[in-house]
């Protein structure tokens, strides 16, 4: 399985590269790549780095072969690849048979990436010794790229690639059932590189039961159960945060899959505060990435502050009976008797009104308790507050007792005093 | 110099890589008519002028008089002008509808950026970031409309310009270039189209001077122009392609491609997400690919319902959190958010646009794929059903499929004489019209369809001349229905039946032909309709409006009348392969409509069709219809396939015997509903009983002796399989038909893609032969068992997939 490529790959990258470029430039490499023309000379020459080739356009794009033999013949690029054996290989649009032949006589057994596969070409491929694709550079690591910053992505992926074969092997010589579990699934976790052939079963060998929660975090998922009530689930989700298992990809999920569940089912006024917390621990979590460059968004467009002169919608509706509260220019200022109206607009269903009190500084000051429906055939209701003295900080807080499949009503709230 | 020969000097100069246009083809063709920057004030009096000129120049009417005008570039270039102006006198309503279309847009987006400003101000906290977020994109569009506003519409506006007025110039004396602007498909809005192409010559001094880049200019306002897009976006797209094609960046096919299908790759989409400047830039780097992966490229995008919050695609929620950051991107949104079969057909054949090679998404029923240009042939991808429409038209109301295939032809270099003859007709039709001489305009309509009956823009107008001049001559309406059926239907039949629906058939009905003579006019188009095309098509949406004309043509016997046309069509239809079992099913559903009389009837003329009037038993009846089940199989024709199918009884499906029990792979009989077809047919197939072969009552199927024989069947839709049971033979005798045999899958059924999966099966002894494929758990329409080797027979009694439906 690939892992998760996302928009922080890319931003990091931009920081990265220039530092490895610059890395490249003053540090000697241990030994260089070997050149081989076709795979039978390739194979000779193998060794633990396996295999890098360059796969161009052979016959449909100009400037993607020139870039491709230009990275090639590049010395830099070279001595990045360790002791890999490059290769340089078209791949054809329309060629001959003749040219596709000496094009599979190049490649070999190792396969080209398949056509459902994200790739792009001019393409780095990387394979293992035996012929196993291990990762690619295309695209933006490539195109408009210098020799040298090409030079220190090829490098980091050898590096990348260094780091999960020593974890195979601690993993390999592990004695422990448990340990040997935790550094596969560490092996898997190495960025930008395939995981390796088999893990789910080389896990599930090494630990049955799931001792070490290898396959618990492999698996993880935090969709909210059918049943489950909004505190369980919340309480889910804040462990899936703690849990050191689970890779930052995998808690920006949770928190995502909390995020569509709270907005679907408190909605976006009484989830607000709810809605903030997790977006702000998703973007904290990965920034950059594809959840973390939304989380801003949600933050701006998925909470609703409820204020007077609004009325309800199915948006601002809570999908529970959490008491929701009214700020604003709430026109109760005096002691007096005050109708708070509720008039129905349009929606299928009608607005049903548990209580509305009324707060000053947090503090209850008046109340009606009487629940009421507002419909179709009772488009407006008044709920009466004796307000007793000066108000002021005045709030007003709802409960409306709309199940979340019943918010499909429209309305306004008006305060007069009598 | 000789048209063609400047055509070849041209093509050795992109040929040897300068793509720089020789002076000579620069210069303008030796003109015969110079229209002063003045005249274009008033297209009407100058089109009048132009034809006057036509006709007095013009030696006489016959395809060898009009070659011989065709051979003086001057004339050329004086019917050339003539038709720009025909097409821009007549574009006067639809500039003012778009000067105030834009004038509404711009006071609905101040409207808007009013209401942002004020949320901006009274709201607070995160409403009030949204609203600054929102003013600001209303303000970036509004700045847009604005210069839209202030851009030229017409000719007579972009000739106002200096500059521009030369390259207006330029256009109108060089008879290639114009060609392209005239005849390379719709010609919408010409002032719009000069408009772009000066604007982006002002931008790039080069511009006109390299073939490929002027052409992707022309390409591009023509389709900008016809879309209403605006020039500042046309500005944009023109310069991406222009930027990547002088950095030899896109894929080769772009240098070679026809200049009209160059118009579908500059006018993709301009107002969806991936037809941004960045999205193609995007796609670019991260999908740059040779032209045949176009087709597969979507999949690496996942088939995502529901989104990362669990919001379905249905709802507006997948997309809200990425809003401002994905929506001028749908490649990155695709692939990093995910999306459904539109977002993932978007993603395909945007991503072949961005890099050069034509391709377009097309709806089918409740649900959207994508074709494309692959190797010169049109490859639909991701593709459910033959019954697509296209979402890039290259005639305007015709959104049929084998519309790019006639096009094609049309185009192709080989027809080009023939084109520009019939073009030559087209327009001298036009300015014979217009100086009052109606007859000799039929003769040029004619002429021009003998030159090139493919000629799609011909017939609109010839129909359109018949109802302004001839609208109750019968006698000519049963010649454009005659030349039109001869010349388009024996090979579009489908772009025949289009075009006889939309301009001939209702004046037809309405001239005062009588009901016997309107039914043979029907007949004609089943005569000459011989191929199906390269799909199948809406053949019943066709019979169904000649149906309608009979029965209203008929006074009050709705009954009689369906029961004639039936009889009269299916008769005409029988004579062919393609048409005689689709017509059969319509019949069959005509049937159903009507009275238990009406039914029989229809019953009575089919099976006389099918018999050619001797007496049949019900059991000769059935191998008939296996006959024509048969030639559906051929066509992987399923619609026909089921109709026909429903046309047997249950019992006469079934084979020999029952297929024993046995276990099923995990998820859905998903082979149920689909359609069986094999290598080949022999005497001891019965073709009636293959539906059977999906029921556990089983049926029979029968290859010939063949090399790598294999029995197949079409899916109803894609899915991911989990295993196949295929019921081979109980004969213990014929057992080593059976070996080996191996599944393959395929999202096409074309003979050159299939692929293996799961494991062969080397030696069967049994009779009930399980695949296993939950390992692999491949995901195909097509699937077949290929038994390898031979030649050999090969044979069975059931075939049950198993799996899961993929979308």
């Amino acid at each position: 399985m690939r892992s998760p490529v996302t928009c922080s790959d890319t931003m990091k990258k931009s920081l990265l590269i220039p530092l490895c470029a610059l890395c490249a430039l003053f540090t000697l490499p241990l030994s260089a790549a070997h050149l081989a023309e076709n795979h039978a000379a390739a194979q000779a020459k193998v060794g633990q780095s396996g295999y890098i080739v360059f796969i161009y356009p052979g016959d449909w794009d100009g400037s993607g072969k020139k870039l491709c033999r230009r990275l090639y013949d590049s010395k830099l690029v070279q001595q990045a690849a360790g002791d890999a054996v490059l290769l340089l290989a078209p791949i054809y649009q329309s060629g001959s048979e003749k040219q596709r032949a000496a094009a599979k006589a190049i490649m070999g057994p190792l396969g080209y990436p398949g056509s459902m596969g994200r790739i792009s070409y001019p393409a780095l491929v990387f394979y293992e010794k035996n012929g196993r694709q291990y990762t690619t550079v295309y695209g933006e690591e490539l195109m408009d790229r210098t020799e040298e910053q090409v030079a220190a992505t090829v490098r980091e992926r050898m590096e990348l690639k260094r780091k999960q074969d020593e974890l195979l092997a601690k993993a390999n010589s592990s004695s422990s059932g448990v340990e040997k579990a935790r550094f596969l699934l560490d092996s898997a976790r190495v960025a930008k590189l395939e995981w390796p052939g088999g893990l789910r079963n080389a896990i599930r060998n090494a630990d049955p039961n799931d001792e070490s929660g290898c396959m618990a975090a492999l698996n993880f998922s935090c969709w909210p159960g059918k049943d489950e009530s909004m505190a369980d689930y919340l309480k889910r989700v804040d462990a899936a945060l703690e849990n050191k298992m689970l890779t930052p990809w995998q808690k920006q999920n949770a928190c995502a899959a909390a995020l569509g569940h709270l907005r679907r089912s408190i909605g976006m006024m009484a989830g607000g505060d709810l809605i903030r917390k997790y977006a702000t621990a998703m973007q904290k979590l990965d920034p950059e990435s594809t959840l973390g460059l939304a989380a801003p968004i949600v933050i701006r467009d998925w909470i609703k502050e409820f204020r007077y002169g609004q009325g309800w919608s199915p948006e601002l509706l809570p999908g529970s009976t959490d008491p929701v509260r009214m700020r604003g220019d709430i026109p109760i200022k005096e002691a007096g008797n005050y109708a708070v109206s509720f008039y129905i607009v349009t929606g299928r269903d009608a607005l049903h009104v548990a209580s509305v009190r009324l707060l000053d500084g947090g503090k209850c000051v008046a109340a009606d308790t009487v629940e009421r429906m507002v419909n179709y055939s009772q488009r407006t209701q008044v709920f009466n507050l004796q307000v007793k003295r000066a108000v002021r900080k005045p709030v007003l807080e709802f409960v409306f007792k709309n199940d979340k499949d019943h918010r499909s009503t429209w309305g306004n709230i008006e305060v007069k005093k009598q | 110099m000789k048209r063609a020969n400047i055509l070849r000097v041209c093509i050795l100069a992109a040929v040897l890589g300068g793509s720089e246009l020789p002076a000579v083809a620069q210069a303008a063709a030796p003109a015969a008519v110079q229209i002063e920057n003045d005249e274009w004030q008033n297209p009407a009096r100058l089109r009048k002028k132009l034809a006057e000129k036509l006709v007095e120049t013009m030696p006489g009417l016959s395809t060898r008089k009009m070659k011989e005008f065709l051979a003086n570039e001057a004339n050329l270039n004086l019917l050339l002008n003539r038709h720009l102006a025909w097409v821009e006198s007549n574009s006067g309503d639809a500039y003012n509808r778009y000067r105030e279309q834009v004038k509404r847009w711009v006071q609905e987006k101040e409207q808007q950026c009013a209401n942002h400003r004020k949320n901006a101000e009274n709201l607070k906290g995160s409403e009030a970031d949204q609203a600054r977020f929102l003013l600001g994109r209303a303000e970036a569009d509004l700045k847009e409309l604005k210069d839209e506003l202030r851009r030229p519409v017409s000719i007579a506006d972009v000739v106002k310009d200096a500059g521009s007025a030369k390259v207006v110039k330029r256009i109108c004396g060089d008879n290639e270039w114009l060609e392209h602007i005239a005849f390379s498909g719709e010609l919408s809005k010409p002032g719009r189209v000069m408009g772009i192409i000066a604007s982006a010559a002002a931008k790039d001094k080069k511009l006109l001077k390299q073939r490929i880049a002027r052409e992707t200019a022309t390409a591009t306002a023509l389709e900008y122009a016809r879309y209403d897009w605006s020039m500042m976006d046309a500005d944009a797209r023109t310069d991406y392609f222009v930027r990547n094609w002088r950095a030899d960046r896109l894929n080769t096919v772009f240098d070679s491609i026809p200049f009209w299908q160059r118009r579908i790759v500059c006018g993709w989409k301009n107002q969806h997400s991936s037809g941004t400047v960045k999205a193609f830039e995007w796609a670019l780097r991260h999908v740059h690919l040779p032209a045949n992966q176009y087709p597969d490229c979507c999949w690496r995008c996942g088939y995502i319902a529901d989104n990362m919050f669990g919001d379905s695609v249905q709802t507006g929620w997948y997309a809200a959190p990425f809003y401002g950051v994905y929506d001028d991107n749908h490649f990155a949104f695709t692939q990093y958010v995910g999306g459904v079969c539109g977002g993932l057909s978007h993603f395909g054949a945007a991503a072949a646009c961005a890099n050069g090679v034509p391709a377009l998404t097309a709806g089918e029923p409740g649900h959207c794929a994508y074709i494309v240009n692959v190797d010169g042939r049109w490859t639909p991808a991701y593709s459910l059903s033959w019954e697509r429409g296209l979402h890039w038209i290259p005639w305007d109301s015709n959104w049929t499929y084998s519309a790019l295939h006639l096009t094609t032809e049309l185009n192709d270099e080989k027809n080009a004489e023939d084109k520009r003859l019939s073009n030559a007709f087209r327009i001298m039709a036009h300015a014979y019209e217009e100086c009052g001489k109606a007859d000799k305009a039929l003769r040029c309509f004619a002429l021009a369809a003998k030159a090139q009956p493919l000629n799609y823009p011909l017939w609109r107008e010839y129909a359109a001349f018949l109802s302004r001049n001839k609208a109750k001559d019968a006698a000519a309406w049963e010649k454009i229905n005659e030349l039109l059926c001869k010349g388009v239907a024996s090979r579009y039949a489908e772009q025949a039946g289009e075009l006889l629906k939309q301009v001939v058939y209702g004046p037809m009905s309405q001239c005062g032909m009588p009901p016997d003579k309107l039914r043979a006019c029907f007949t004609t188009f089943w005569k000459h309709a011989a191929n199906m095309g390269p799909d199948r098509w809406y053949i019943e949406k066709l019979a169904n409006q000649q149906l309608d004309y009979c029965q209203k043509a008929s006074q009050g016997d709705a009954e009689g009348a369906a029961y004639a046309c039936f009889r009269d069509v299916l008769a005409a239809a029988a004579a062919h392969d393609a048409y005689s079992g689709p017509i059969m099913g319509w019949g069959n559903s005509v049937a159903g409509k009507l009275g238990a009389d009406g039914d029989k009837k229809l019953m009575k003329a089919m099976t006389e069709a099918l018999s050619s009037g001797s007496k049949m038993t019900d059991e000769q009846r059935h191998r008939l219809l296996g006959r024509i089940l048969l030639t559906a199989e051929r066509s992987r024709d399923a619609s026909t396939y089921h109709s026909i199918a429903k046309m047997i009884p249950d019992k006469a499906k079934r084979g020999d015997h029952d297929v024993p029990d046995f276990h099923p792979f995990p998820g859905k009989l998903v082979s149920e509903g689909g359609m069986v077809f094999a290598s080949s047919t022999s005497d001891w197939d019965a073709p009636h009983t293959h539906p059977g072969l999906l029921t556990k009552k089983g049926g029979r199927i029968h290859t010939g002796k063949d090399t790598n024989a294999w029995i197949a069947v079409k899916l109803p839709r894609h899915a991911y399989i989990s295993g196949v049971v295929f019921a081979g033979t109980n004969q213990w005798e014929l057992i080593h038909r059976f070996r080996p045999m191996q599944i393959q899958v395929s999202d096409t059924g074309n003979d050159d893609d299939w692929h293996d999966v799961g494991e062969p099966i080397p030696d069967t002894g049994l009779y009930i032969n399980r695949f296993d494929l939950q390992q692999q758990n491949p995901k195909a329409l097509y699937l077949r068992v290929l038994r390898r080797g031979g030649p050999e027979f090969f044979h069975a009694h059931g075939i049950f997939v198993y799996g899961k439906p993929a979308a």
